[in-house]
């Protein structure tokens, strides 16, 4: 992608000049856009905490839905950058939600004593906004019109019920060790806590990875993912009236498609991406440590993802036409400039040590795209969405076949917070970190309140070496350019900017 | 520092009883491990004071067991850093660098006073 080349070239040389050079050669390659269609589009998001948008600002309830989730976001961009009317919208997607939750309610699947990988399926919480006799099936009738067929389905599904949460925590390397010490094998029984923390350390239970630790449980993944995609998710579905309650996620989606696709419409599933970058492009001041992961279990992890991204997007394009594939995997990679944890760029993930970490505060959402991750997710379907549903300014050239391509994305008009862009926002200094002032500059640690909570400071240097800022005036309106995101080695992130003009409040 | 709890009472509950000894104890070693002037020492102390708490399961498990989600966090983030502290010390006959496990106890401490 071209836009993406330039973020990175610009990352590189970050002035001005260039950048607008940059820009104005972009704006320039990018393809032209279709027109809206002529009609209304119905919009419908159906999934699990992916597609809900748990992590993302805005989300709220137990099913932890937000307007800045990739498919309701994705209907915004659709709708203010590209002015289509896209209505009626219905958002049936519930954190914590299974394949089987397509077709089955959970009272269904309790009666049925329901497992996956041995964790029984609960019932949900007393003031929930989806019924336990109520499928997200059915939650799609109650949430719109229960004869309703939609043109563009969004959804997700599918990390649940490989359980890669639960996979996860097994990875970390405390978690292992308190795993070993309770089995307490050899070592001093004198000392417990002198056996726990040089396990840790040492990492004694990684030289075991093969026995106990996080491999066979990263390959355990892949045979999850073919069980996934290939057995049926609800084995005693017999007694649910519903034709495709007892296949696999394919089968699901095949049904879904059937009875809420309108004609001509799309399904777009969307993938997972890999939660932490590849440990190679690790700073080094992390100590081969990311969010408690070593290097080589995140590696077994991300390769694990990779995996279950390939065979998702396998399974989905070999359904039908009606079927886009976006992967998550692939957006979050952004062509080497990792956006997943520990990478050296803008993390597009929310952290499980989230306000320690970043400042966000959304302590219970690591693990979860934050706001960014979910608007890069949104521009890219609605990027498909504008290919399969736009109407096209001009016919193609020739009736010869065309190479497929990804379509490009629909870019917001929203800040981004990557390096190059424009900044223009309110901030304070973040007394009692003083400014400092140089021969021509001043550099102050400012709190913005519009900028998300991951970028728990921004930097800001001017030109002007006698700025007058106090304690007693310290808010202003900067206008500049972000030129470097810098984390701290206490985990939090700071924007740095290069104001070119700043007004005193 | 991330909201409080709509309801404080359970978690108030908890840190009155076992569960709030044991990450009390989990400062407390903190504190031991980070004075200064006695080296290697300070670490020896502060693993006879966890041991003394309990096994690692239970400590961990009193801190993320708070009622207040962010509290648990933040106290498996301290006991985390503890644990990587006195690793170090014990594996490497050398006291770390405290700044990790120096924030660690101040945001923890800070939680703690909060939901008093």
């Amino acid at each position: 992608m071209i836009w993406r080349l330039a973020r990175r070239c610009s990352a590189l040389l970050a002035g001005p000049v260039l950048l607008v050079l940059i820009y104005a050669q972009m704006s320039a390659a990018l393809p032209a856009q279709a027109q809206p269609p002529e009609r209304s589009i119905a919009w419908l998001t159906l999934g699990d905490s992916y597609g809900a948008g748990e992590g993302a600002s805005g989300a709220t309830g137990h099913c932890q839905r937000s307007l800045n989730a990739a498919g309701p976001k994705a209907a915004t961009i659709l709708s203010e950058e590209a002015g289509w009317t896209i209505s009626p919208q219905t958002f049936a997607a519930c954190t914590g939600a299974y394949a089987a939750d397509i077709f089955s309610s959970r009272s269904e699947l309790t009666r049925a004593d329901y497992e996956i990988y041995g964790q029984a399926v609960g019932a949900y919480p007393e003031g929930a906004e989806i019924q336990n006799d109520e499928s997200l099936y059915d939650w799609v009738g109650t949430e719109g019109s229960p004869s309703q067929r939609f043109d563009v389905i969004v959804t997700s599904f599918g990390g649940n019920d490989v359980g890669f949460a639960d996979v996860v925590a097994g990875c970390t390397d405390i978690m292992r060790a308190l795993v070993r010490a309770g089995g307490a094998v050899g070592g001093s029984v004198a000392s417990p806590w002198t056996d726990f923390v040089t396990d840790v350390v040492t990492d004694r239970a990684a030289d075991r990875i093969d026995e106990e630790g996080c491999g066979p449980v990263a390959q355990e993944l892949e045979g999850r993912v073919a069980e996934l995609l290939n057995e049926p998710r609800m084995p005693a579905a017999g007694d649910s009236p519903r034709r495709g309650s007892a296949g696999n996620l394919v089968d699901f989606y095949r049904t879904v498609a059937d009875d809420l696709l309108a004609e001509d419409g799309v399904v777009v599933v969307l993938g997972y991406p890999r939660l932490t970058t590849p440990s190679e492009t690790w700073g080094r001041w992390r100590g081969d440590r990311c969010n408690m992961l070593s290097g080589e279990d995140a590696d077994r992890l991300g390769s694990a993802a990779e995996e279950f991204d390939r065979r998702l997007e396998d399974a989905i394009e070999s359904i039908d036409a009606r079927f886009e594939y976006v992967s998550r995997l692939v957006i979050f990679d952004d062509g080497g400039n990792y956006h997943s944890l520990c990478g050296r760029g803008v993390e597009w993930l929310n952290t499980p040590l989230l306000f320690l970490r970043d400042g966000t505060g959304r302590y219970q959402r690591g693990f979860h795209p934050n706001d960014l991750g979910y608007l890069a997710t949104a521009e890219a379907v609605a990027g498909v969405v504008q290919d399969r549903l736009g109407v096209a300014l001009q016919p193609p050239p020739s009736s010869d076949p065309q190479p497929t391509t990804t379509p490009a994305p629909v870019r917001s008009s929203e800040p981004h917070f990557d390096v190059g862009e424009e900044f223009d926002a309110e901030c304070t200094i973040a007394w009692p970190t003083a400014p400092a002032r140089g021969i021509d500059s001043i550099q102050m640690r400012t709190f913005c309140p519009s900028v998300p909570d991951q970028f728990l400071f921004v930097d800001v240097v001017y030109g002007d070496p006698d700025l007058d800022v106090s304690p007693s005036r310290a808010t202003m309106r900067v206008r500049g350019t972000i030129v470097d995101v810098v984390r701290s080695e206490y985990g939090f992130t700071v924007l740095a900017v290069e104001a070119q003009e700043i007004d005193l409040r | 520092m991330p909201p409080l709890p709509d309801h404080l009472g359970p978690t108030r509950d908890y840190i009155a009883g076992d569960g709030g000894l044991l990450i009390t104890g989990l400062l407390e070693a903190a504190d031991q491990a980070l004075r200064e002037g006695e080296g290697m020492r300070s670490c020896e102390i502060a693993i006879d004071t966890l041991d003394g708490l309990g096994s690692p399961q239970e400590v961990f498990a009193a801190a993320q067991g708070l009622p207040d989600a962010a509290g648990a966090e933040i106290a498996v983030r301290h006991a985390s850093a503890l644990t990587t502290f006195l690793g170090t010390c014990v594996t490497q006959d050398t006291v770390p660098a405290p700044d990790e496990l120096t924030f660690t106890s101040t945001i923890l401490r800070r939680r703690l006073d909060a939901l008093e």
